[in-house]
């Protein structure tokens, strides 16, 4: 007798067993679900926002992506491209080189005065553009955005200064009537850099420094 | 639940985002929507060359340089090989040949112009074929052949004007360049 009712009981215990883990089973299947899209998601958004293509050439505050809109690009490189909708520099035709950051590592922003000083490395033309995080430019009175290098005013060595601030400046004067964080687009046009990007010296770049904050 | 279960459930948890993050990244530049094509549709019509608005602070194509002029000219091979002439004046000018998702599949300058032009003529591999096909033998070809990798897609023309005011004529320079779809046949003849 105890010997068939101790199967039954064994049995009981198991179907127990069964459906706690029955239950415990699927909140583990969801928490895993909940994890795995929380942390892919929230990843590949944080690396969107922070523009991590694999590709990336550093030289001191500037960072270029010479593959950015290559058709064999780095897969985050072209996400960060289609999601801005931006039609990027083809490497033939030049290199773009961005800047959030001072040469202090410094985060850039309206209320400081910046002096972005030296020279940019052998090109047929470069531009200097200001803008606000993301590539929209910031209304200002003057209606000037950035610098040429056919325009930009030079010292006996051939070395530039372009100070970024509110107030208006003597020489190479870019205003900008923020408050918030800003980017600097440094776009050397028809130049040999970028087959040679990989190896750029930072000391080819200009310098950005922070000159005092409102 | 046991702290092994927990531990268990957030390893599998994580390895699974791991696979989350790469298939997410890996399929944003195809499900973009818009993508770059469609955006540029609302300025510019098909095998048109038509100049985009001078960057200005508002909405628009961001990360554009306010210094160049650009012009797109949007195309679909279905209708024939594309034919673009632009001549070198003076003064920076480029082309860039874009698949309809944002890609750049050839970027040149003025630099690269023969005899002060260019002259590109953008085929399907099928177009290519037949072209060569036609080609007279003793006669070098003068024109550069591209093979889209795809049958849509856009040109870029970038100009830079050196100053604020010599936009125009960075836009002029744009304007007197071509792109239009040429007829299989006159492609295969010349």
């Amino acid at each position: 007798m105890s010997a068939a009712a101790r199967p039954g009981e064994a049995d009981f215990a198991l179907r127990e067993t069964r459906a706690g883990s029955g239950l415990g089973r699927l909140a583990g299947v969801v928490a895993c679900f909940l994890i795995a899209a929380g942390t892919g998601l929230g990843a590949t958004w944080l690396a969107l926002e922070n523009n991590a293509g694999l590709d990336a050439v550093k030289a001191g505050p500037w960072t270029a992506w010479p593959r950015n809109g290559a058709p064999d690009a780095d897969p985050y490189s072209r996400a960060v491209v289609a999601r801005s909708g931006e039609l990027p520099l083809g490497l033939g035709e030049g290199l773009a080189f961005t800047a959030t950051r001072d040469s202090a590592r410094r985060p850039l922003v309206g209320r400081c005065i910046y002096r972005v000083t030296g020279r940019t490395p052998q090109t047929r033309a470069w531009t200097l553009t200001v803008s606000a995080p993301g590539g929209r430019l910031i209304p200002n009175a003057a209606r000037r955005y950035g610098f040429t290098s056919e325009e930009i005013v030079r010292d006996g060595s051939g070395r530039f200064t372009i100070v970024l601030s509110r107030e208006a400046r003597p020489g190479n004067w870019l205003p900008v009537e923020t408050e918030g964080r800003v980017e600097l687009m440094l776009r050397l046009y028809d130049t040999p850099v970028s087959a040679v990007a990989a190896a750029l010296d930072p000391g080819l770049l200009p310098t950005i420094e922070r000159d005092g904050c409102s | 639940m046991t702290i092994g279960r927990i531990l268990y459930v957030t390893a599998a948890g994580l390895i699974l985002g791991g696979i989350v993050h790469l298939g997410s990244v890996l399929a944003i530049p195809a499900a973009a929507s818009p993508n770059a094509d469609d955006r540029l549709a609302a300025y510019a019509p098909r095998h048109q060359l038509t100049m985009l608005p001078r960057a200005e602070p508002g909405p628009g194509l961001p990360h554009r340089d306010p210094a160049v002029a650009l012009g797109v000219c949007r195309f679909d091979l279905a209708a024939g090989p594309l034919r673009v002439r632009a001549s070198s004046v003076d003064g920076f000018l480029s082309l860039a040949f874009y698949t309809p998702t944002g890609s750049v599949f050839y970027a040149l300058t003025d630099r690269s112009a023969v005899r002060g032009a260019l002259d590109i003529l953008v085929v399907t591999q099928e177009q290519l074929d037949e072209i060569v096909a036609g080609d007279p033998e003793d006669e070098p070809v003068s024109e550069l052949r591209l093979l889209a990798p795809q049958t849509a897609g856009f040109v870029t023309f970038r100009a830079l004007a050196g100053e604020p005011d010599l936009y125009p004529e960075a836009e002029a320079r744009i304007r007197a360049a071509r792109c239009a779809p040429e007829p299989l046949s006159t492609g295969a003849t010349r």
